[in-house]
């Protein structure tokens, strides 16, 4: 049993940790989040398909992340995370790592489902289905939401791309 | 078809985005190719759509740090010997989680700071430059261990804030160090 979990610990704990980082910006948080979403696996491992521990795990870390963010003050949310506006460019002829850095600000800064749709589905190249199953969402508005948010990170490249 | 048009980019959005998944058909293909050329909209469009999932796909999925590897790989452990609350109420890993995230603090230190007498690291360390992916992973260990350092510096505030509040809340008549208790638990054992 330990040795099965282990091997989910391996194969999960990364993308865990980065859907974590993504959706709260403190790290140390991030990391409770991730443990605790595998504590849970550990209670419900028999209860689960083993075909669906990697979308089950990442709707439990997302909603965990989703509590934390909840039970944070309002306007924090509102002023730090969500405004894309106040993500300063990177500099002029910025190097490649840069601009990797200044889009990761730009995805955590999209709202949800957004945020999450980019993580899931960009960075983590899951399937369009595994993603719905995930974010509880329909095929059809995976696309159309994954659309948007790409299209408003395609309009924030824009900006400062040359 | 032409540039003036506003929505032209928006009615080829799927397609757009379908063309990157490698989803579109030859067919849808070759009609999304005519449109961009007749539209410069269009056509940037698509190009920036092709740099931004360049761009995505260099940002990977982030390995996760030591410090909640290790942590991840205990719980099999911890979790048959039963959960424990701690001091305060934080659950034993999270006090564990502070407690290696001050050693890492510690040994980066230590590794930073020459020790007396000493120049510099040694020659053979010196040479061989930590690679990319290793400087990532201890700045990720570093932001993790400072997080944990700032909410313990949060707690050990709350805890002074509520001493000061509520045990110094009557005036103080004899020795000061008699009203202030160390820890929760000479709290409990006060008013028991």
């Amino acid at each position: 049993m330990s040795r099965q979990f282990r091997k989910w610990v391996d194969e999960y704990q990364d993308q865990a940790w980065t859907l974590a980082r993504y959706l709260l910006r403190d790290p140390a948080e991030a990391e409770d989040v991730c443990q605790e979403a595998f504590i849970k696996l550990w209670h419900h491992q028999d209860a689960i398909d083993a075909q669906k521990i990697k979308p089950w795990l990442m709707k439990v870390t997302r909603n965990g992340c989703l509590d934390r963010i909840r039970r944070r003050r309002p306007t924090e949310e509102l002023t730090d995370l969500h405004e894309p506006g106040e993500i300063p460019g990177p500099l002029q002829g910025a190097h490649q790592h840069e601009l990797g850095q200044w889009l990761s600000r730009c995805i955590a800064g999209l709202t949800e489902p957004y945020r999450s749709l980019v993580v899931l589905r960009d960075i983590q190249q899951h399937s369009y289905e595994e993603v719905a199953g995930v974010l509880e969402l329909s095929l059809p508005q995976v696309k159309t939401y994954l659309h948007r948010a790409r299209k408003q990170l395609r309009e924030q490249l824009a900006e400062v791309r040359p | 078809m032409t540039g003036q048009d506003p929505n032209n980019t928006d009615q080829f959005e799927a397609d757009i985005q379908a063309l990157l998944d490698g989803d579109l058909d030859d067919r849808a293909a070759a009609k999304l190719k005519a449109a961009a050329a007749a539209d410069q909209r269009l056509a940037r469009a698509i190009v920036e759509a092709w740099q931004l999932q360049k761009q995505v796909d260099q940002l990977g999925i982030e390995p996760a740090p030591a410090s909640l590897r290790r942590k991840l790989r205990r719980i099999p452990l911890e979790q048959r010997e039963g959960s424990g609350r701690h001091w305060l109420g934080v659950p034993r890993w999270a006090l564990a989680g502070g407690a290696a995230a001050v050693a890492v603090l510690a040994v980066v230190l230590m590794l930073d700071v020459p020790g007396p007498g000493e120049v510099t690291a040694t020659p053979a360390l010196a040479e061989t430059p930590p690679t990319p992916q290793r400087v990532r992973q201890a700045r990720q260990d570093l932001q993790v261990a400072f997080s944990y350092l700032d909410k313990i510096g949060l707690r050990t505030g709350l805890e002074i804030q509520h001493v000061l509040s509520e045990e110094l809340a009557t005036p103080v008549r004899d020795q000061l160090h008699k009203h202030i208790p160390y820890t929760g638990n000479a709290r409990k054992e006060k008013h028991a």
